[in-house]
C-alpha cells in the first residue's frame, strides 16, 4: 500500500507560497510599469545597471550584472536582448579583455527609468496600503533573512 | 532636466527580493525534485489540482486554478501543455458549464505527486533547516497572508 498523500503537509510548501506570493506582487507592479513600456523584471534590469555604473557612465559585464540581478548570465542575456534592440542599454567592449561583453545603460535608457519610477512607486505604495506598512517590513526582513542564508548554502 | 534617480529607493523593491527569494527556493526544490521528473511549478500545480480532488470540485475551470496559483490564464495553460501531454492532467469542459475549459489531475498525475512527495520533502527539510524551523513557519505565514491580501 502506497503512502497516501498528505495534502495539509504539501500545501505548506515554502517555495509554493513564495512563488504564490511573488507572481500576485510582479502582476500589480508590471500593470502599474505598464503605462511607463516597461516590465518590473526590465525596471529592475535597468535600475540595477544604473545604479552600479555611476548612472551610465561606466559599464558592467554581463556576469556581473547577472550577479547583481541573482541570475544566471544566460537567462540575463535573454532579458538584455529587447532592452538592447529598443536603445535602452548598449554592448561596451572591454579594453582590457575583449573576450568579455560589457553592458552600459543609455541616455534612452535612462530617461525611461526616470518616467518610470513614479509607476515603480505607485505599486509600491499599493502594496503598503494592501499589506499595511508594518507586514511589508517584516516580509521584506524575513525574505532578505531567507536570501542571504539561501545564498549561504 | 529630471530629478535624480535614487537608486537606493528603487533597490529597496519589495518585489525585487520577492523575486530573488523565490528564484533561490526555486532552485532548491527544482534540484530536489528532478529524480521524480517533476518542475517545482508542476508539483505546484498538481498539488493544487489534488486538493481540488478532495472537495466537491473535482475539476477546475483554468480561471480558477490561474487565480488560485497567481497566474495569467495564458502562462498557466502554456505550463499545463506538457502535463497533459504526459497524462498527468485532463483538459476538458466544465460539467457545470460547457464553454468553461476545466482541467483535472488523473490517477497517473496523483501517482506521480505521491511518488514525488519524498522529494519535495528532501527540499522544504533543507529550507527549513537552512532558515531555522521558526523563521521558515514565520515566513510561510507571512507569504500566505500576503496572497490573500492580495487576491483581486
Amino acid at each position: 500500500m502506497a503512502e497516501r498523500i498528505d495534502i495539509h503537509e504539501i500545501a505548506g510548501c515554502t517555495c509554493l507560497l513564495a512563488r504564490r506570493a511573488t507572481r500576485q506582487l510582479t502582476q500589480i507592479y508590471d500593470t502599474a510599469l505598464e503605462p511607463a513600456g516597461v516590465t518590473l523584471n526590465q525596471f529592475g534590469v535597468l535600475a540595477l545597471l544604473y545604479g552600479h555604473t555611476q548612472g551610465g557612465r561606466g559599464h558592467l559585464s554581463v556576469g556581473a550584472l547577472a550577479d547583481l540581478v541573482g541570475k544566471h548570465a544566460s537567462t540575463l542575456n535573454r532579458d538584455l536582448k529587447p532592452l538592447s534592440s529598443r536603445g535602452l542599454v548598449a554592448d561596451v567592449h572591454d579594453p582590457t579583455d575583449r573576450r568579455i561583453r560589457a553592458v552600459r545603460i543609455t541616455a534612452k535608457g535612462r530617461a525611461l527609468l526616470r518616467n518610470a519610477i513614479p509607476s515603480w512607486r505607485e505599486a509600491e505604495a499599493q502594496i503598503r496600503k494592501s499589506l499595511g506598512a508594518d507586514t511589508v517590513l517584516r516580509l521584506r526582513g524575513l525574505l532578505e533573512v531567507a536570501s542571504a542564508a539561501l545564498a549561504k548554502d | 532636466m529630471g530629478f535624480k534617480i535614487n537608486i537606493r529607493e528603487v533597490s529597496g523593491c519589495t518585489c525585487r527580493r520577492a523575486r530573488r527569494t523565490t528564484r533561490q527556493l526555486t532552485q532548491v526544490y527544482d534540484t530536489a525534485l528532478r529524480p521524480s521528473g517533476l518542475t517545482a511549478n508542476q508539483f505546484d500545480l498538481l498539488t493544487n489540482l489534488f486538493g481540488a480532488t478532495l472537495t466537491d470540485e473535482k475539476s477546475l475551470p483554468i480561471g480558477v486554478l490561474a487565480a488560485r496559483m497567481g497566474m495569467h490564464p495564458t502562462t498557466l495553460t502554456r505550463d499545463l501543455k506538457p502535463l497533459v501531454a504526459k497524462g498527468f492532467v485532463t483538459d476538458g469542459r466544465d460539467p457545470r458549464d460547457g464553454r468553461i475549459r476545466a482541467v483535472r489531475i488523473t490517477g497517473r498525475g496523483r501517482d506521480k505527486l505521491r511518488k514525488a512527495v519524498p522529494f519535495w520533502r528532501n527540499a522544504q527539510r533543507q529550507v527549513e533547516g537552512t532558515l531555522g524551523l521558526e523563521a521558515a513557519r514565520s515566513l510561510n505565514a507571512l507569504l500566505d497572508m500576503t496572497s490573500a491580501k492580495l487576491v483581486t
